[in-house]
């Protein structure tokens, strides 16, 4: 039976709250993920699935309910705690994909791990190592704006995986990809189940939610969820 | 005085100290007063973002302040002596007006100071809820005058010197046949072989202090946080007092040279560097026992305080012994080879 | 310390993304450091120089002042000088300054039946003991002035109006300069009449003390023993011109203040108006897991590779400025003016102390004016990423 690897109770997160343009960008959420699942979070433009995005992934806090990751109760901590905490088990797969244009694909892929305290050397084995996996280690040397979509894709998702997380997140990963491209990520997502990952992903493509890697649907309206299904 | 170039530049970055130190005590105040990690308000945020800038400003005083005092050890024993009639060493320079000890003592303080508080944030960065936060901020408001009064008592010492007046140097100031007029001076009334029989027993005071607060039973490791800042602060200034009145006279061969400073000079091997940093990391060490016995009474941080107190206790045991023996040493040496001449 | 490193690798790689406004400030912040470190630099070459040179006076003299004015001392004073314990050496000086009406220059006379200690000729032969031959030494200055050379004939005129003329015999070497430049000495005889100074009296009398910790014991003495005279030691004159060189600087130090403030204002406002590309990295740092402290950190390797790189720039600048070319820039304003100016060439000497200074402000004020800039840097919403 696998473990839970992440349990929100009842949160809420209001923007603003108690100003006129107060926003109240997740109500009442309950969920919890198992380790391994790949979970899509179905909905419209401003449901409020990046806000859950990113309460779960450790970026910012609640207003109020209890989130538990990788067994730690994470919702009084602080901004510092959350980030050590984040760099360690949650990796980011932007919307945009959010590369460095003028660093090479080695040294976007090196970001998160710069600040581990990892030896070069370690650093360097870890960067090989996915690269390698996600078929770019024949473009490491290239700057990004060199690199074909399909390469900065695959870029964006070793650099969510160097610091070996558990978690990744991704955020709308298909958004300004073509039919070709989604469906190479949806391989690669599907090969990250496969070394132990647990993917959490906001998407309103029918190409993603409708894939036979995701194990379960989480539908998000008006920051509810609707209804959730395998 | 204060027209020297190299006045100017120390009290220029005194100046930006203080400058940084007074922006991190008006934050402090807010972060004080509105605490609470609990809160996921954006107010709390923020509070916490300032508490960064805040430590980020304490580190770099820290460090500006490292350096100005021994750019201020440089000046008034290298720089002024020249200048000022009758000076020969630091001890000449200081003993130019009723400020100089005076400034030397402030900036000490002030130093030790500052590594507490370093040392009261990393062990408030250990837990994440920040539990000291509070009272760091409380800390730093206590030094921010500090800062203000050493500074300007620095800049009227400068400024109020008058290089025609003779001043008495360290054969006059620590004789101990007589008190000089400084703040040291007053000490040397103690007589030498009493002043070494304390360095004695203070150095194994300090250690069985260090003893029981490694020790497990609870209330010797509370008589142990009780005792470390008595025995610490005691044991610096004993120590110093025998460094110039009985051990300087062996570090530099001359039965009247008494100058604490001259030992940090190439002549003299740089060993008054050593003696230094052991001190102040005894006095730093001995003080963060206490201060992290007090943290200890929050029951979320305990564990880390008792365990970084228990590090502080190990330091402090370690520069003790590493002082004694290479004062002692030093001591043995000289009359190991005087005997051998004879 | 890794974390460190491996920062400061990454701050590297970004310097040298945004080259060209890294190099501008670079190259403005070296030019505040040099200004400063060839004060420093040319202050201290003349302290040293000048310390040099002071060794060789005696250690004391005695003068004689009524009204404030130096006036010739009678020489009988000199019989109760020598009683005094401690003296070990007494004699008269005959001396003074002389205007050069064609020129405008002032020279210095001094009367001697030698080469003072510590002078080297440069051509000719010094004087010997001899009485009233009309002969003199000269340094390169009047030389120059006039148009002369060795075994020229000079006329001066004394203080009587009568011409006096002397023969050139030697010429001291421009490497002494700083003491010969305006210097002309000449026997006793014909110095007591060029300077109007009769036999009986001196401009003043030199002593020597054979124990130099007993000097202020010995001024003690002449000041109680003889009234009217004001006594001079040597090492109050050394401090004098310490003094002096150190209020020189620190008059352009208070000059630079205000360049140092507008630098660091510059630096304020580069270090915190980030590009919207520079804010665009910072958050993607920040939302793949860089903490405030790492982008502190960040920000802090930046201003030291800028600060510490700008301010060797400066050193070395400074260094050729001052001890290569002669500190054309300062010299002028530093050493003061006259029509007889020593072209000398200072000493190389620069102490550790005195680039630890340079570096201690220099580096300090641009790390504390970028602290606050870097904070705000660091505090960008890493939550704002996602939504973007």
């Amino acid at each position: 039976m696998p473990e839970k690897i992440i349990v929100a109770d009842n949160i809420i997160k209001i923007f603003d709250e108690g100003q006129p343009n107060e926003v109240r960008a997740v109500q009442s959420v309950s969920l919890c993920v198992f380790e391994g699942e790949i979970v899509a979070f179905r909905g419209p433009s401003g449901s409020g699935k990046t806000t859950l995005l990113s309460l779960l992934g450790c970026m910012c806090k609640p207003t109020s309910g209890e989130i538990i990751v990788c067994g730690e109760r994470i919702t009084k901590w602080s901004e510092h705690f959350l980030t050590m905490f984040r760099r360690k088990h949650i990796g980011f797969v932007f919307q945009n994909f959010n590369l460095i244009e003028h660093l090479t694909a080695y040294q976007n892929i090196t970001v998160p791990a710069i600040p581990l305290g990892l030896s070069f050397h370690e650093m360097n084995l870890r960067v090989h190592k996915w690269a390698e996996i996600l078929r770019v280690d024949h473009r490491l040397a290239f700057p990004i704006n060199l690199l074909s979509g399909g390469e900065i894709q695959r870029v964006a998702i070793a650099r969510a995986l160097v610091a070996e997380p558990e978690l990744i997140f991704a955020d709308e990963p298909t958004a300004h990809l073509d039919t070709k491209l989604s469906n190479e990520l949806i391989e690669i997502f599907s090969n990250l189940k496969d070394y132990g990952k647990t993917l959490l992903i906001a998407t309103h493509d029918p190409i993603v939610y409708g894939s036979k890697i995701v194990s379960r649907i989480i539908d998000f309206r008006d920051g509810h969820i609707v209804e959730s299904g395998a | 005085m204060i027209r020297d170039s190299w006045i100017i530049s120390l009290l220029l970055s005194e100046f930006i100290s203080l400058v940084l130190i007074f922006s991190a005590a008006i934050l402090a105040i807010r972060i004080a007063r509105k605490w609470n990690i609990s809160s996921s308000a954006k107010e709390q945020l923020v509070l916490e973002r300032k508490s960064y800038l805040v430590s980020t400003i304490m580190m770099y005083v820290f460090s500006f302040e490292m350096v100005s005092m021994w750019l201020f050890v440089i000046i008034v024993n290298d720089h002024l002596p020249p200048i000022i009639k009758g000076a020969m060493c630091g001890t000449g320079s200081l003993n130019a007006n009723q400020f100089g000890w005076i400034v030397l003592d402030l900036k000490s303080a002030e130093f030790v100071f500052l590594a507490l508080w370093l040392i009261l944030h990393h062990l408030d960065r250990k837990i994440p809820e920040y539990p000291l936060t509070r009272e760091k901020n409380i800390f730093l408001l206590l030094l921010a005058p500090l800062v203000c009064i050493a500074f300007t008592i620095e800049a009227l010492y400068f400024s109020t010197i008058n290089p025609n007046i003779i001043t008495t140097c360290c054969s006059i100031t620590f004789d101990t046949t007589a008190a000089g007029s400084s703040s040291v001076g007053i000490f040397s009334a103690i007589p030498e072989g009493i002043i070494v029989r304390m360095f004695y027993g203070l150095s194994v005071a300090a250690l069985m202090t260090d003893g029981l607060v490694l020790y497990s039973k609870r209330w010797m490791r509370t008589t142990g946080y009780v005792l470390a800042p008595i025995t610490g602060v005691a044991h610096f200034i004993i120590v110093f007092l025998a460094i110039v009145h009985h051990y300087a006279k062996y570090i530099y061969g001359m039965p009247n040279h008494h100058c604490p400073f001259d030992m940090l000079w190439k002549e003299y091997y740089f060993v008054g560097y050593l003696i230094y940093a052991l001190l102040f990391l005894s006095v730093i060490s001995s003080l963060s026992i206490c201060v992290t016995g007090l943290a200890r009474r929050k029951q979320v941080i305990r564990f880390e305080a008792t365990s970084l107190s228990r590090k502080a206790a190990i330091w402090n045991a370690g520069s003790t012994v590493a002082l004694f023996v290479l004062l002692v040493c030093v001591e043995w040496i000289w009359n190991a080879a005087a005997l051998q001449i004879q | 310390m890794s974390r460190w490193i491996n920062i400061l690798g990454f701050t590297a790689l970004l310097l040298k993304r945004y080259w060209r406004s890294t190099l501008s400030l670079i190259v403005v912040y070296s030019i505040i450091v040099f200004a400063f470190a060839s004060v420093l630099m040319f202050i201290q070459s003349l302290s040293y120089e000048s310390g040099i040179v002071l060794r060789s006076l005696p250690d004391v003299w005695v003068q004689r002042v009524i009204g404030g004015r130096l006036v010739p001392i009678d020489n009988d004073v000199t019989a109760g000088l020598a009683k005094i314990r401690g003296v070990s050496c007494v004699h008269q000086r005959v001396w003074g300054y002389y205007f050069d009406e064609g020129t405008g220059g002032v020279f210095t006379i001094v009367g001697s039946d030698s080469i003072p200690d510590g002078l080297t000729m440069l051509a000719g032969k010094g004087l010997t003991s001899f009485d009233t031959a009309g002969v003199a030494v000269c340094g390169t200055g009047y030389l120059e002035l006039h148009g002369v050379s060795i075994g020229s004939d000079i006329i001066f005129t004394d203080t009587e109006r009568h011409l006096r003329t002397l023969r050139i015999t030697g010429v001291f070497t421009s490497s002494s300069d700083l003491i010969t430049r305006d210097l002309i000495v000449v026997p006793y005889g014909e110095a007591r009449r060029l300077l109007g100074i009769g036999n009986t009296s001196s401009t003043d009398i030199a002593i020597d003390v054979t124990n130099p910790d007993e000097v202020e014991t010995v001024v003690r003495k002449i000041s109680q023993r003889i009234p009217n005279v004001r006594v001079v030691t040597r090492e109050q004159l050394i401090s004098t011109y310490q003094s002096l060189f150190g209020y020189r600087g620190s008059l352009f130090l208070f000059g630079l203040m205000i360049s140092l403030l507008a630098f660091v204002i510059l630096a304020w406002q580069k270090a915190g108006g980030l590009s919207s590309k520079e804010q665009r990295e910072i958050g993607i740092q920040k939302a793949v897991g860089w903490s405030i402290p790492d982008i502190m950190i960040q920000k802090f390797c930046e201003g030291t590779i800028i600060s510490f790189n700008a301010t060797l720039l400066g050193l070395i600048a400074a260094y050729c400025h001052v001890f290569f070319f002669g500190a054309p820039l300062l010299k002028p304003f530093l050493v003061g003016w006259s029509v007889v100016f020593p072209g000398f060439h200072l000493l190389s000497h620069l102490e550790l102390s005195s680039i630890v200074l340079v570096f201690f402000l220099s580096v300090i004020p641009y790390l504390a004016a970028t602290v606050v800039p870097s904070w705000k840097a660091a505090i960008s919403d890493p939550a704002e990423i996602m939504h973007a």
